[in-house]
């Protein structure tokens, strides 16, 4: 099942077009990446899939219902994890996501069970009767998630939720997100850091200038950017290495050797690892370290739009 | 249910509000306190003389007993003055120079009120009603059975058939009653404060957005908000009158529901003021200015610091009329006062015609656009 698709969807501010055409479509039981610089459209493209924006042209569908025809019934199985932290300073943590839930139609036991549920996920529980005003910059973007599920969504969006906190409540953050997925939510997320969409989404779209310029995993999305691997091998000595005969392993199309460094560029659709490691064996050429570049998502990005993805 | 639930959030948030509720609440009672204890030592807040003119055509027995009222109520403080020219008697009336204008013809007796209409204008009004019950009631005693008025010492109106209530109670207002109600319907004024804050605060603590990513309609929002403001302030306003009845000792009158009827129709029209701002302004800090500008005038204008008339200017007199709180604190005055009803529906329309007006405003800018 589809959960989200669009369809040639335009939307302007007044001159600007922010969503140019934009196609996507994700498939239910995903971690979405949505990769782009400031003002790619991520976030426009995220408030249209809420409800939250209407859009000039197109179509879009939210569990194969039209957005515009029935917002409503969307909406009540989306949760919204805000690129700012979006709670009130002055109520308890409890009495947060208590309003955000009860919105969303919860009540009695139901209400509570799902607050202490979410608050549980967060980390949260023990500081439950604790106002956010007092948390740290980590604990209010968890909070801020927590608002954001206790009513158990099929959808969750979250818009570049680790912006500016440590470490430690990144990582968390990131576990959520893959506990939640297994917890049966789709999850969209959007973010600069590469790292994050890399290690945690199933697909990835990257986006520029309002439109979805390239779209697949993280091997597809590397793979349309180049067709070759380097291999760094540090040995102790170079003697006894042979250029050519490198060379004539199957695949390797350059070498090049720098100091006790030497590098290997194949084919990638050649798989000769072993064999490159067999030749340096059978010369009883000790190896020192080994090191395989691969390109990752911020070698794509800058090779699709020519610039860098923080830029 | 969920207005009930935003309700709900609207009226923690306020109430949590330690600053608010310190200005709201704290800020009135030590002003009652402050103002009260100073104009206490001085006098009481004096409705001075009652001034009324008359012109009298009345037949014989008339006459006699309004003769018999003048004197008894020129005791309570209540002057008539004679004036021959009928004319020149409503002109004067219309001058607002008397509170009141009496013209006595053959058996008739018609009151002309002064159109400022203040308490002292319906003290007159309800002592001439009085009286013109008295008399109907002796003159038809006196045509059944005129043994009676005989037996009782005179064809004239006998004194004690001239029930005339004492004013005392009625007219009789300390500084703390004055104070408690001025600086109660002041302080709401500042409950517009919240109204704004209900809105902008969505907006600069990003909270709007995820409201409206909910299933929640966005009447339901804004129904949610302005009830929670409203009930707020009518807490915080519950609080200072209690307080100042069983503290300072204030005389909130004997029908205290009218008396919140009137109070809370202030308190929906700062709310709509202040939830139209939120839309209008979307800078809170802008709009805060704004009301503080303006609530210290209009305060003024409805005598809450004194009394208008006390200034002696027609024009501020006149000017007040614009003033909402004139009327609402003419509307409580009269009724805890003089259980005058007479200027509640007037202070009820004074605020909730242009509290819909900003509702609906309110309604059509959100729709519009959001937070």
């Amino acid at each position: 099942m589809k959960i989200v698709k669009m369809k040639d969807v335009i939307k302007r501010f007044g001159d600007v077009i922010a969503l140019d055409n934009m196609n996507l479509e994700i498939e239910e039981g995903e971690i979405y990446g949505l990769l782009g610089p400031n003002g790619a459209g991520k976030t426009t493209a995220i408030s249209i899939i809420c409800g939250l924006l209407n859009f000039d042209r197109g179509e879009v569908y939210v569990f194969d219902k039209n957005i515009r025809k029935e917002p409503e019934f969307i909406k009540k199985s989306i949760g919204i994890v805000p690129q700012d932290v979006a709670i009130y300073g002055d109520l308890t943590a409890y009495e947060n996501v208590k309003f955000f839930a009860s919105l969303y139609g919860l009540r009695g036991k139901e209400l509570k069970e799902s607050v202490e549920m979410a608050l549980e996920f967060v980390g949260l529980s023990d500081k439950a009767k604790e106002v956010p005003n007092k948390f740290s910059g980590g604990m209010k973007r968890r909070l801020n998630i927590a608002c954001a599920i206790a009513h158990r969504p099929k959808l969750i969006i979250m818009d570049e939720p680790t912006v500016g906190i440590d470490p430690q409540s990144r990582n968390h953050i990131l576990e959520s997100v893959k506990k939640l997925n297994e917890m049966g939510s789709t999850i969209i997320y959007t973010s600069h850091y590469m790292e994050e969409v890399e290690a945690i989404c199933t697909r990835i779209s990257i986006m520029d200038h309002g439109k979805v310029i390239a779209e697949g995993t993280k091997e597809e999305l590397t793979s349309m950017v180049t067709d070759v691997n380097t291999v760094y091998i540090e040995i102790g000595s170079i003697d006894g290495i042979k250029e050519e005969e490198l060379k004539g392993i199957k695949g390797v199309k350059a070498v090049e050797i720098r100091d006790s460094t030497i590098k290997i560029t194949s084919l990638k659709d050649v798989s000769n690892f072993d064999d490159i490691i067999h030749y340096f064996i059978s010369k009883n050429i000790p190896i020192r370290n080994l090191r395989n570049e691969i390109p990752d998502l911020e070698t794509v990005f800058l090779t699709l739009t020519g610039r860098k993805l923080r830029d | 249910m969920r207005i009930l639930t935003i309700m709900l959030k609207e009226i923690k948030e306020i109430l949590y509000d330690k600053k608010v509720m310190a200005i709201m609440i704290l800020l009135p009672i030590v002003l009652i306190g402050i103002l009260g204890f100073a104009f206490s030592s001085t006098s009481d807040i004096k409705l001075g003389d009652i001034k009324v003119i008359y012109t009298d055509e009345g037949d014989t027995i008339l006459s006699q007993g309004f003769d018999i009222f003048i004197k008894e109520t020129d005791k309570m403080g209540v002057k008539f003055v004679e004036i021959k020219d009928v004319s020149k008697g409503i002109s004067e009336i219309e001058k607002r120079k008397y509170d009141g204008y009496v013209f006595l013809k053959g058996k008739d007796i018609t009151f002309y009120k002064n159109a400022h209409g203040d308490i002292k204008t319906e003290i007159a009004a309800s002592m001439i009603d009085s009286f013109a019950d008295t008399f109907k009631g002796m003159t038809a005693i006196a045509s059944q059975n005129p043994a009676f008025l005989k037996n009782s010492g005179d064809i004239n109106l006998n004194r004690e058939f001239i029930k005339i209530t004492s004013i005392d109670r009625k007219v009789k207002q300390t500084s703390f009653d004055y104070y408690s109600v001025t600086m109660l319907t002041l302080i709401i004024l500042y409950g517009a404060m919240s109204g704004v804050f209900s809105i902008d605060m969505e907006r600069t603590k990003k909270t709007g957005r995820r409201i409206l990513a909910s299933p929640v309609k966005k009447y339901e929002i804004l129904m949610g908000k302005v009830l929670g403001v409203t009930f707020s302030v009518f807490i915080q306003a519950l609080i200072i009158v209690l307080f100042s009845k069983y503290i300072f000792g204030t005389n909130w009158g004997k029908d205290i529901v009218t008396v919140f009827v009137i109070i809370i129709s202030e308190i929906i029209f700062v709310v709509g003021l202040g939830v139209s701002l939120g839309f209008i302004i979307k800078n809170g800090a802008m709009a805060q200015g704004l009301l503080n500008g303006i609530i210290p005038f209009i305060a003024f204008l409805g005598g809450s610091y004194i009394p208008v008339k006390e200034m002696g200017s027609q024009f501020i007199e006149k000017l007040s009329n614009f003033s909402p709180i004139t009327w609402t604190n003419t509307a409580i005055f009269n009724v805890i006062l003089g259980g005058n009803y007479q200027y509640v529906p007037t202070a009820l329309m004074v605020n909730l015609i242009p509290a819909a007006f900003f509702i609906v405003l309110s309604a059509y800018l959100f729709r519009r656009e959001a937070f």
